[in-house]
């Protein structure tokens, strides 16, 4: 039982409210899409999950019981938005895998690990030895995801993940997140202010709007039947966009 | 016309590139090149010192009732009614042989003074850079976790004017006051010289202290900036625990900017152990030299300038390889 649950959430940064009273559920091995402007309080949301901001109200359970706040296991890990500043420079990728690995094994079996790891995301394990100055915006979000899976969380955040890499890279990663849900089951966050990407990868979108969840549903309903004029506002914005019927 | 495209052949084998084109090797010439421009800068100002004092350097030596052909015999012997060119010459070859000429005051071998004194001065200023590290690093990563994101701005307040007060006091006034505190107040330490160990702790923290508050400024506000980093937020959101993130993380991110103050910080070290030593009466250079001036013993003082010159010389191609070696993005190793 790995559910995500947000129940009534309100985080606060001193008179801003930035998350208002948000009620929302990422079911076991579900991916459900969160859109929203700038500062419509998606990212909050995902750094009050992983203790990264605090809650005025509400609760965040997984599994039925709170997010554990320190330890081990790590159920839950994020994936952020920057891979060139998201991973420390002064680690190799093994190292960085590493870290987040559940204690124990030998050396021999942790190195096989991360090289598993590695190669999870289509990652040369040859790449182990390096640090991430050497490494593509591409080959550093596989690390950040290898590095999130070492902990071998139930569920993933993952926070625009793609917004800061290339088109044609955002497609190879893109790709990946889909591969690696449904070969290990997991369940997902995917916060993207952008559709397209929401519309590829989740089955179930929540859209987000000055910090309050205005509409949620299956992906298909709610992109071709919006029932929020702030939905229908953000479909309208896809650039390229014709009709509202329109497949990609 | 259709587009060719020439692909050039490497000169060498890819596979064995020429010892030259390795960084490591361009690095080590590019920077031993320097030290040599440097250390002819500082010879030469050390020969021209005795030249452009005013006056004649032996007579004041002899003082004004010595007779003159005792002076003219004495600067013949020095070597100093020659042409300059040959001078200059004379001192170099002098340098090369290990020949730094004969002390005025005590006709004894100028290499034999400075071999007698070189060893206390050394130990000074190693103990004290060793003390201001060891001081200075944790202080200032825990003022940093303290006063990370704006948090405990009274800590910072505190800490960072005590800190810019006292490295702003001159190193033998703390010492002049920790004598003054501990030796002859609470008679805890002795007042100078260095026979016993407890006579080392005044000359080193008067030294260290001052070094230390500066390092400790700088590790904490390179603290303070690398926890605002991303990676941190992400070993934050991986639930490590508050030292992992902290010494694992934040500390070697934080310290190389640290490494290269305190580097600069050993050089200045080496200069002040003169006037602590003088406070001191501490058997080193910094005393020798203070009483070569005064008896005006231009030999002596020749060749404890270009012993300290030497050793801030060194201290800084140690730095700069120390920071190529640790820091891979270092950019001190690219032309």
């Amino acid at each position: 039982m790995s559910e995500l649950r947000f129940e009534d959430v309100t985080v606060r940064y001193g008179r801003t409210t930035a998350v208002d009273g948000v009620s929302l559920t990422v079911p076991e091995g579900a991916v459900v899409g969160l859109v929203g402007e700038s500062g419509s309080g998606k990212s909050t949301l995902a750094r009050a999950a992983v203790g990264l901001a605090p809650l005025a109200g509400g609760r965040i359970t997984l599994g039925g019981a709170p997010v554990p706040a320190r330890g081990r296991p790590r159920p839950l890990q994020m994936v952020f938005q920057d891979p060139y500043s998201s991973l420390d420079p002064r680690m190799t990728v093994a190292q960085s895998v590493a870290e987040a690995m559940p204690p124990g094994g030998s050396r021999a079996d942790r190195r096989a690990e991360v090289e598993r790891l590695l190669e999870l995301v289509h990652l040369n394990p040859v790449c182990a030895g390096a640090v991430p100055s050497r490494l593509s915006g591409g080959q550093r979000q596989r690390v950040a995801l290898a590095r999130a899976l070492a902990a071998r969380p139930r569920v993933i955040i993952a926070d625009e993940i793609t917004s800061a890499l290339d088109v044609s890279v955002q497609g190879a990663v893109l790709n990946l997140v889909r591969e690696l849900q449904r070969e290990l089951g997991l369940a997902m966050l995917f916060i993207s202010h952008d559709l397209a990407v929401v519309r590829y990868v989740a089955s179930h979108v929540a859209v987000m709007r000055h910090g309050r969840l205005v509409e949620q549903g299956p992906t298909t309903r709610v992109l071709t039947e919006p029932g929020h004029d702030f939905t229908r506002e953000l479909l309208a914005a896809v650039p390229g966009r014709t009709t509202r019927r329109s497949r990609p | 016309m259709p587009a060719t495209l020439t692909v050039p052949s490497p000169p060498v084998d890819p596979a064995r590139p020429r010892l030259w084109a390795l960084p490591s090797v361009r690095f080590g010439v590019r920077r031993l090149r320097r030290l040599l421009v440097s250390l002819w800068v500082l010879v030469t100002a050390s020969f021209a010192m005795i030249h452009l004092i005013p006056g004649d350097p032996v007579r004041g030596a002899l003082g004004p009732t010595a007779p003159a052909d005792l002076v003219a015999a004495r600067r013949h012997a020095l070597g100093l009614d020659g042409p300059i060119l040959v001078q200059y010459l004379h001192y170099l070859k002098g340098l090369v042989t290990g020949d730094l000429g004969t002390s005025l005051a005590s006709q004894l071998p100028v290499s034999d003074v400075v071999a007698q004194r070189l060893p206390a001065t050394l130990i000074l200023a190693g103990l004290a850079f060793l003390t201001a590290v060891v001081l200075a690093i944790p202080l200032g990563v825990v003022t940093g976790v303290l006063t990370r994101r704006g948090r405990g701005r009274r800590t910072e307040l505190a800490f960072t004017t005590t800190s810019i007060i006292v490295a702003t006091i001159p190193d033998f006034l703390i010492g002049v006051a920790l004598v003054y505190v501990f030796a002859i107040q609470l008679g805890w330490l002795p007042v100078a010289g260095d026979a016993t160990a407890s006579a080392y702790v005044l000359p080193v923290f008067s030294l260290a202290i001052g070094p230390a508050a500066i390092l400790a400024r700088i590790v904490r506000v390179e603290m303070v900036g690398v926890l605002e980093a991303d990676f941190i937020r992400t070993a934050r959101a991986k639930r490590l625990p508050a030292r992992a993130i902290y010494v694992g993380h934040a500390l070697p991110n934080a310290v190389t900017a640290a490494l290269t103050v305190g580097g600069l910080l050993l050089g200045a070290l080496v200069a002040g152990t003169v006037l602590v030593e003088n406070v001191f009466a501490w058997p080193g250079l910094g005393s020798t030299i203070v009483r070569s001036i005064i008896t005006k013993d231009y030999p002596v003082v020749q060749a404890i300038v270009l012993v300290y010159g030497v050793g801030v010389l060194i201290v800084n191609l140690v730095v700069d390889v120390a920071i190529a070696l640790l820091d891979p993005r270092s950019k001190i190793r690219e032309d």
